[in-house]
């Protein structure tokens, strides 16, 4: 007779938690490389869309335009004061346009903003805004169309295009953490705050359309006078209110040198004679009080 | 710092308070839970549980009765919160690990309690069952044990 197997549970030696890395440093690694995965794929899709978008014909930005404001019926609300003031702006835009050799096609249409900010901004389907406040400022016809040969530069280099796919890109990405925070942010950029999240263009889409401008104002008038007037009409320091153009563009000390050295290499002088502006966009209503 | 900043950024103090809540109070429980385990494991090392199918040699039993020990435990936010992004990098699910060792091991305990109960210490056949309550949307995790408790002389 052997003796009878000895039968025992043993205890375990440790518990799991004890044994384990500390969740919280668990939960540190995993954050930080979610982070990064995102940064990764929001700069990608973002690169690969601010490529991509200039690709798509012109006619699909001006659908998106047509969608995304009503023109003709704020056209029908306005005053006959609002339309002269339009019109004026329309007429010179077009005789800007024509000698900045846009593709066929594409067409531009200025509207104004009865808004105090010094501002104005090109977006989708070539449509342009000029703020009251940077009206104000301007005293010529020749500074006016520097500005409008400016944006229209920004249309005819698909920026604006640009601009808004990198803007949807980075939506759509954040949109796969976050659906809500996604949307919000394809939100701001088609709808009221359009121009906010497309003054973002690089400082070298700047310096090209400074260059359009220059030759368009060269072509037009035979001098650069009004791009000289437009840098000096804007504002030089940041700090107070109704800066936002300043602020998406390159410094004006900056500017004002490099269309110095562009002019002479051309050729052409930074003085000349100076029309005023058409009586309709001399005749701003006054200023609303301020909301801010 | 205006009322605005705080409602905007609300939903993201609300994630932070409940990871913040499910951290300290998740690890408050776990660890009390451990230290429970642990020292009734201690108090019941005079039962056995063992999971042959037969009567082991030399023991002569009487009589035998089925013994079962279930529990349910719950995840809480922090665990649940980690193992969402354990889910997209690949990984242990840590958290995981330490819930379903503790619903093992109270499991046991609850069958061994049983057993003593009935006046047994030897449960023999013993096996375990676990099962997700609720499907996902509870973060939760069921295991059961049973056995043969047998009367021995």
């Amino acid at each position: 007779m052997s003796e009878p197997p000895r039968l025992e549970n043993r205890l375990p030696p440790e518990d799991l938690l004890e044994r384990d890395e500390h969740p919280l440093r668990e939960l540190a690694w995993l954050l930080a490389a979610s982070l990064a995965a995102l940064a990764v794929l929001v700069l990608a899709t973002g690169f690969v869309a601010r490529w991509l978008a200039p690709k798509l014909p012109f006619e699909h930005e001006v659908a998106l335009a047509e969608r995304l404001f009503d023109e003709t019926r704020a056209l029908q609300k306005a005053d006959a004061a609002t339309r002269e003031r339009q019109a004026a702006l329309q007429a010179l835009a077009e005789r800007v346009a024509g000698v900045m050799a846009l593709p066929p096609g594409m067409q531009v249409i200025v509207t104004d903003e009865p808004s105090e900010l010094v501002n104005a901004y090109a977006t989708v389907g070539g449509r342009i805004r000029v703020f009251h406040g940077l009206l104000r400022r301007l005293e010529s016809e020749e500074a006016l169309a520097a500005l409008l040969a400016h944006e229209i530069a920004h249309v005819k280099h698909r920026h604006v295009a640009a601009g808004l796919g990198h803007g949807l890109a980075v939506a759509l990405a954040l949109s796969v953490v976050s659906p809500e925070g996604g949307a919000q942010v394809g939100q701001a950029v088609l709808g009221g705050a359009a121009q906010i999240a497309l003054l973002g263009y690089s400082r070298e889409a700047e310096r090209q359309a400074d260059a359009d401008a220059l030759a368009a104002s060269i072509a037009l008038y035979g001098h650069g006078g009004g791009v000289a007037a437009l840098f000096a009409a804007l504002p030089q320091a940041e700090g107070s209110s109704g800066t936002a153009w300043l602020r998406s563009h390159p410094e004006t000390a900056e500017r004002l040198a490099l269309l110095q050295a562009t002019a002479t290499a051309r050729g052409a002088r930074l003085q000349g004679p100076s029309t005023l502006l058409p009586a309709a966009l001399r005749a701003l209503p006054a200023a609303a009080p301020s909301a801010r | 710092m205006n009322t605005g900043f705080w409602l905007e950024t609300l939903n993201l103090w609300i994630l932070l308070a409940l990871l913040v809540l499910g951290y300290g109070v998740g690890r408050l429980l776990e660890r009390r839970h451990y230290q429970s385990i642990r020292a009734r494991e201690q108090a019941l090392r005079h039962v056995l549980a063992l999971n042959t199918r037969y009567v082991p040699e030399g023991v002569v039993a009487t009589g035998a009765q089925l013994v079962s020990g279930g529990v349910v435990i719950s995840s809480d936010y922090f665990k649940t919160f980690v193992a969402g992004f354990r889910a997209f990098f690949g990984g242990r699910f840590r958290g995981y690990e330490t819930l379903l060792e503790r619903a093992r091991r109270e499991a046991l305990l609850r069958l061994k309690e049983a057993a003593q109960a009935q006046g047994s210490t030897l449960v023999i056949g013993v096996r375990f069952e676990s099962t997700t309550i609720a499907g996902s949307s509870t973060h939760s995790v069921e295991v059961l044990a049973f056995g043969t408790a047998l009367k021995t002389a």
